[in-house]
């Protein structure tokens, strides 16, 4: 029975990290049709930027404002890199690629290969339901939860999530519709850096942060953004059950640890051949995913 | 058959014979060792070519194909001390395995899907690797791999023979039917369905070929390098494939082989300020995205044009 409890509540937890994360991946699908490959980048920048502010203002409020602040117009400017070659699927994923490598080599120069050493933000940890929950933990999910809320109600009830909606929905209505898709397109983008850096700064202070972990963040979006269903916002509780398959895969295999990654890409795999659209997504055609 | 030999291109014979005489004339163990790794890239980029250029089935996983093969090589030779020679069907068998498991789902999807799962196949594997450390060594591999053949010279005849004959097939089939079928796959899904051609079979079959292709670049790179490692599988190297081949213009082998001495030669010229290898290395490959889709090579070649020479025909850059 405690296993159990801590599964569900650390399935809660971390799935709730990843629902923000991935929902920025699935907005830059949907709303933009980008596959970006760089989206991990959001998420391990903003970790990194937290570190070298902490590390100069000596205050976490600060740092953490900075954090986000920074990667969000990161993320703008991502998007204005690779506005031009947004039609080519093939060039936007070479390109974000690019963008995630130079990231991730530069850090690695500044940085070296990991970094230690930031406080959380609440000390210490708390016992729920007979499960010790570490309180920056908790508070992260509280955050993520809060975040991803907040996201819903602005699309539904926004002008601009109408917006969105309405690029996400059918590009060619929207443009007759008067809406600027450049613009749609460069927000969606970089709300999904600011969501990925929300979970950030507050997940990251517990993880080992690394430069190559990008590519594990963007492959786990992905991975939930599939299994969801690509554009659909009720798919975003996959990521719980993405989370709910880390947790099961390490502790039920000696190596888990190794080869949880592996494990929910065969997942994917076993989706994209029975069912492609995932859970709630549309149904797709025959010419639009298979042949 | 004296038609037949009139057919041979002149520039082919030509470059041939320079390639043969190298060896003869240099020794220097680095050249040749260049060279050899120029061949090794350019069957590997080959292989990815016949996929992603006139298939269009744009892998984004492709070294996990020339990864498993140099692996199996790798641990039969280190572990079990058989030679290359044995070694060689072996490895390309477990090539050849790998790229019919990854066919399976990737024929029947599209686009970005397609790419997804290419990519994931690899870090499959890789997390594999792992999870079993003692067999598969951990991030440093296994070292100490046999070499190729006895010096270097007849290395460099291998991989220059090997580089021949995959070209000379690749481009037998491009120029026969089966080419043809694969750019109308390219070009357009439907229209062959609707002839009652079996595209999945053409798929599987393709992909089949090419990972035996990129097989025979990792077999050759294991006992070349003398190690393997996860690297190897990795999405850098994947990415190397598909970079030489946008270089050099997808859709076209020559292509491919331009685009391996580029990237050969800049990795090369890169060394030297290591620590920035890899930075610039991706910050080139943004640049060429951004600014030359149809590859750097039709762009060269059309600055070449206000001097005369022939413009290379236009492919589809996917």
């Amino acid at each position: 029975m405690d296993m159990v409890a801590k599964l569900l509540i650390y399935t809660f937890i971390t799935g709730s990290i990843y629902c923000v994360i991935a929902l920025g991946f699935s907005l830059a699908f949907g709303v933009a049709e980008i596959l970006n490959l760089a989206h991990g980048v959001y998420y391990m920048i903003s970790g990194y930027l937290l570190f070298t502010f902490f590390m100069t203002f000596q205050n976490m409020y600060i740092a953490i404002a900075l954090s986000i602040v920074c990667t969000t117009i990161f993320g703008a400017f991502s998007y204005l890199v690779i506005h031009n070659v947004i039609d080519s699927t093939f060039r936007t994923l070479l390109a974000t690629f690019a963008i995630g490598g130079a990231v991730s080599e530069i850090l690695f120069i500044i940085y070296g290969v990991s970094t230690h050493g930031m406080p959380n933000i609440i000390e210490g940890s708390i016992i729920i339901f007979g499960v010790p929950i570490i309180k920056q933990a908790l508070l992260s999910a509280i955050v993520a939860l809060f975040a991803l809320f907040a996201f819903v109600y602005i699309l539904n009830k926004t002008d601009i999530g109408r917006e969105m909606r309405a690029v996400a929905q059918n590009v060619e209505i929207a443009k007759l519709a008067g809406i600027n898709i450049g613009r749609v397109k460069f927000i969606t983008v970089t709300i999904a850096a600011f969501l990925a850096s929300v979970a950030g700064v507050f997940y990251l202070p517990l993880q080992t942060l690394y430069p190559a972990v990008w590519m594990k963040i963007t492959i786990l979006s992905f991975v939930i953004v599939v299994l969801g269903g690509m554009g659909s916002i009720k798919g975003i509780v996959a990521s719980y059950i993405i989370a709910f398959s880390e947790y099961a895969t390490t502790l039920a295999f000696a190596e888990g640890s190794y080869i949880k990654e592996g494990v929910y890409l065969l997942i994917l795999i076993f989706i994209l051949m029975f069912r492609p659209q995932g859970l709630f997504g549309k149904h797709l055609g025959p010419l639009e995913v298979q042949v | 058959m004296l038609d037949s030999l009139k057919k041979i291109p002149k520039t082919w014979v030509f470059l041939s014979l320079i390639q043969i005489c190298i060896p003869l004339v240099t020794h220097n163990p680095y050249y040749l060792k260049i060279l050899v790794m120029f061949y090794i890239y350019a069957i590997f980029a080959l292989s990815w070519d016949l996929l992603g250029g006139y298939l269009g089935i744009v892998s984004f996983g492709h070294a996990l194909f020339f990864g498993v093969s140099a692996y199996t090589t790798a641990i039969l030779n280190v572990r079990l001390n058989w030679p290359p020679i044995l070694n060689f069907p072996l490895s390309i068998l477990c090539a050849l395995l790998v790229s019919l498991i990854v066919a399976k789902p990737t024929v029947r999807l599209k686009g970005h899907y397609v790419a997804l799962v290419t990519f994931s196949f690899p870090v499959i594997v890789t997390n594999i690797f792992y999870a079993f450390p003692m067999f598969f060594g951990q991030d440093l591999g296994i070292p100490g791999v046999g070499r190729l053949s006895v010096s270097r010279t007849y290395d460099f005849y291998i991989a220059f023979i090997a580089i021949w004959c995959i070209y000379f097939i690749l481009k037998k089939m491009i120029n026969s039917d089966t080419g043809l079928i694969l750019r109308a796959i390219q070009s357009n899904e439907v229209a062959p369905i609707a002839c009652g051609i079996d595209i999945a079979r053409i798929k599987l079959k393709m992909f089949m070929i090419s990972g035996m292709f990129a097989g025979v670049a990792g077999f050759l790179y294991a006992h070349v390098i003398k190690i393997v490692a996860p690297a190897n599988l990795g999405v850098h190297m994947s990415i190397e494939a598909v970079v030489m081949c946008i270089i050099g213009g997808a859709g076209t082998l020559s292509g491919a082989v331009f685009g391996a001495i580029i990237v050969t030669i800049v990795n090369e010229l890169l060394r030297m300020i290591e620590q920035y290898r890899i930075l610039i290395f991706y910050l080139l490959i943004l640049l060429i995205v951004l600014f030359f889709p149809k590859g750097l090579k039709w762009y060269i070649d059309k600055m070449l044009s206000f001097i005369g020479t022939d413009i290379r025909k236009e492919r589809g850059t996917p």
